[in-house]
């Protein structure tokens, strides 16, 4: 009944609670300063584009903006983070919201460390990142996912785990199986110089 | 030859994980959160839940179904005596290309009753003496009193 007249009341008179309001976003805002990298390299992971990376990201701060009340019971922040962000990112990925795949390269292109390398050395490199990024997207998700978290260095394999909501054991024997099956198809593909 | 391919898997998943953003996006992150939060907080004086808009369709669609049932069951027209061909609507279950014949009408009688009533005397069928008869057709005579010559 409570509730019930609480929800009444959020009708008719706006929720402005001033303490609240400035804590939270305070708080909102020093996530973002600390985990904003970390979760664009998840995000960047499965996108593969910077744009369409930065705006889940800011969509997955939108949702903790959205669920700020639960900020105080939150164990792990940095894995409830990931785990909005690869919600977002997978939700995303499943509409189809993502450019083609031929653009990918020329970012993958953009963001190769340049400074000793020839440009035909880079353009090689670029295209053999694409080709495996492709073999990548070929392998079953729960192995996929793994392996593509495993790319994020600020996230260890107990967080992986607790991202994918599975058991460290689990996360480890599928980031091998998906290395294993990469190399099986390399092999097929014959990708190697 | 295996260590190769790992060395690219390596190499492809660090390039992967090691994506920068474009600089800036903290700051846009921020813009847009503090943009959210102010329209946020704007005074809303009736803000009602989607709950009570997903209530009120389903009233409505409730009320609708109802009423177009009613409508429906008073308009069914009687099905007209005749030949009914296969393009008409009609009830039932049968071929789709067979002619279906309805029963013919049953005609009222002149004498405003139905066949099946008989005036009768006593609870008993009589057939008039009178009566016109087909010829070859033999009809008892009833018999002559016999308590007299008991």
């Amino acid at each position: 009944m409570s509730s019930y007249s609480g929800q009444i009341a959020g009708w008719m008179a706006p929720d402005f609670s001033p303490a609240m309001t400035v804590d939270s976003t305070e708080t909102i805002t020093a996530l973002v300063a600390e985990y904003s990298a970390a979760l664009y390299r998840v995000a960047y992971s499965v996108m593969r584009n910077s744009a369409e990376a930065e705006d889940a990201v800011q969509e997955a701060f939108m949702r903790v903006l959205k669920h700020r009340d639960k900020l105080g019971e939150i164990r792990d922040i940095r894995v409830w983070l990931v785990r909005i962000t690869w919600n977002v990112v997978l939700d995303k990925k499943r509409r189809g919201k993502t450019r083609p795949e031929s653009d990918d390269i020329a970012d993958f292109a953009r963001v190769l460390p340049s400074a000793d390398r020839r440009a035909d050395e880079e353009i090689i490199s670029s295209q053999e990142h694409a080709r495996i990024l492709a073999l990548i997207d070929r392998l079953p998700a729960k192995e996929r996912q793994a392996l593509l978290l495993s790319a994020v260095e600020e996230l260890s394999t107990v967080q992986i785990a607790a991202v994918l909501g599975t058991t460290e054991s689990s996360v480890r024997s599928r980031i091998f199986r998906a290395r294993r099956e990469l190399s099986a198809l390399l092999e097929k593909e014959g990708v190697s110089q | 030859m295996k260590e190769n391919y790992d060395e690219q898997i390596d190499r492809t998943l660090r390039l992967l994980g090691s994506a920068t953003p474009v600089p800036g996006m903290e700051d846009r992150i921020a813009a847009r959160l503090a943009q959210a939060h102010v329209s946020a907080e704007t005074p809303r004086f009736f803000r009602p839940p989607q709950l009570v808009f997903g209530l009120a369709a389903a009233a409505v669609a409730c009320v609708v179904i109802v009423a177009g049932s009613i409508s429906h069951s008073r308009h069914i027209l009687p099905i007209a005596p005749g030949l009914h061909l296969p393009g008409e609507s009609q009830p039932g279950v049968g071929a789709a290309s067979a002619a279906h014949v309805a029963p013919q009408p049953v005609t009222t009688l002149p004498q405003d009753r139905p066949r099946s009533v008989r005036q009768t005397e006593n609870g008993r069928a009589v057939i008039s003496s009178h009566a016109k008869k087909p010829a070859g057709i033999a009809v008892p005579k009833p018999l002559p009193s016999t308590e007299g010559t008991r």
